[in-house]
């Protein structure tokens, strides 16, 4: 199962170009791109479920509720940055920065109920690490000019995910043709399925 | 007329007068105060600004993490020389307030310039609060790399001027935010202790679960069986 996050929605517009009136914002990019990876991920076999299908202002921890609810999958959350190498895409997962400042996150104090809620991600660290890891590669080859490995970053919405979890961010609103964006829902459905069956082959490998 | 009637508009005429020369200063009143609005985040600035260079205030090289000149998708140290006193806050505050305002060249920016650092303080247990102006969330480009960038200058920068820091938590406009901007988590305090002196990060760590209170929920439950 794979659950694709389009980011943002509604009046959270996420990143947007400088002409922000007419210009280009990441909630509806990633939205489209999400709904072509669906249409691709599907006719290749595989389950998905999307955690908004239109313009709305989801919660992150309604996204994650969507997520946590299902028994096993992949959580996928698709964002374009600001700035970056256009046509680039780079995978996250959950952790100490790499590579910039290693400043470890310490996650906020959990209600006494004990729900850990805020802290879903933390025993998948080393999974989405490693998913990410086989992800970033076949990113690479599809996406030219993307990195080769994947960085780590709090990012707030893959701290409340019980699955092996990442966020692709690709580079970005300022690009004058985002329909040169929205042709990365191929490759992108294409290196998530094959991430995804290596994962499975070396987890199986395991003892 | 009555001599009610003269006494009145005699009163009227009295109270009108009064007004007009009252009127000069309370002008100059509201002129004044409009002023004071207009200076308030600058005069903010005035009060945070580090102390005078004066001959006591010996300037030292500090490294600042402003975005590299070849590759603004990375931070590159920059020892800058700067007034930055003895005293832990009073260096902190030096340090940040140079990354904000003193980047060579405004590309090199990771925190917007609008930024104001409104206030820093060190608790006993010496972690750090640092608390922005919400210039730092909404003039931020949007995006987890942008963000990240962000909160590791600032991390970075505080570490390397004030090593004892151990934790910082950082506030925007006086409240705990959820997002920098949208993206990256700065709900929780960061640890500087596991930041090595200088160089690139060793091993991954996973997120650190020292820093919660007895009697709290640990980690969660073990990993659902990962089963299509």
């Amino acid at each position: 199962m794979v659950i694709l996050d389009p980011a943002h929605g509604g009046a959270d517009s996420g990143a947007h170009s400088e002409a922000a009136e007419e210009g280009t914002v990441e909630k509806d990019l990633v939205l489209s791109i999400a709904l072509a990876m669906r249409r691709e991920l599907e006719r290749q076999g595989a389950r998905v479920v999307l955690t908004r299908q239109t313009d709305t202002d989801v919660s992150i921890n309604d996204r994650a509720a969507v997520a946590n609810g299902i028994g096993g999958g992949f959580f996928v959350s698709l964002h374009v940055g600001s700035r970056g190498p256009a046509n680039t895409a780079e995978t996250y997962s959950f952790g100490t920065p790499h590579g910039g400042a290693p400043a470890a996150f310490v996650p906020r104090p959990v209600g006494i109920d004990g729900v850990p809620w805020e802290d879903a991600q933390a025993v998948y660290v080393i999974p989405s690490r490693r998913f990410a890891e086989l992800l970033q590669v076949e990113l690479a080859q599809k996406l030219p000019r993307s990195p080769d490995v994947p960085q780590f970053a709090a990012v707030r919405q893959l701290r409340v995910v019980g699955h092996p979890a990442v966020a692709i961010e690709l580079s970005s609103v300022a690009e004058e043709n985002p329909e040169s964006l929205q042709k990365t829902a191929g490759p992108l459905a294409g290196a998530l399925l094959r991430a995804i069956a290596a994962y499975r082959q070396t987890a199986e490998g395991r003892p | 007329m009555s001599r009610a009637l003269r006494i009145t508009v005699l009163l009227l005429v009295l109270a009108v007068l009064a007004g007009l020369l009252e009127l000069p200063a309370l002008r100059l009143q509201v002129l004044r105060f409009e002023r004071q609005e207009q200076n308030e985040e600058e005069a903010r600035r005035e009060v945070i600004r580090p102390g005078p260079e004066g001959q006591e205030q010996p300037r030292e090289k500090v490294a600042i993490y402003w975005l590299s000149a070849d590759d603004p998708g990375q931070l590159a140290a920059v020892e800058t020389p700067l007034a930055m006193g003895t005293e832990p806050v009073e260096r902190a505050r030096a340090a940040l307030e140079s990354l904000i305002t003193g980047a060579p060249t405004p590309e090199q920016r990771p925190l917007p310039a609008e930024t104001t650092l409104l206030a820093f303080y060190l608790l006993p247990d010496e972690t750090a609060v640092a608390d922005f102006s919400d210039a730092l969330s909404h003039r931020l480009p949007s995006g987890i790399a942008t963000e990240q960038l962000a909160l590791d200058a600032i991390t970075r920068t505080l570490h390397a001027a004030v090593p004892q820091v151990r934790r910082l938590r950082i506030l925007i406009d006086g409240r705990e935010a959820e997002t920098l901007a949208g993206h990256v988590d700065v709900s929780g305090a960061f640890d500087l202790t596991l930041m090595p002196p200088s160089g690139p990060a060793a091993a991954p760590a996973a997120p650190s679960k020292e820093q919660k209170p007895a009697g709290k929920a640990e980690a969660p439950a073990e990993p659902k069986p990962k089963s299509r």
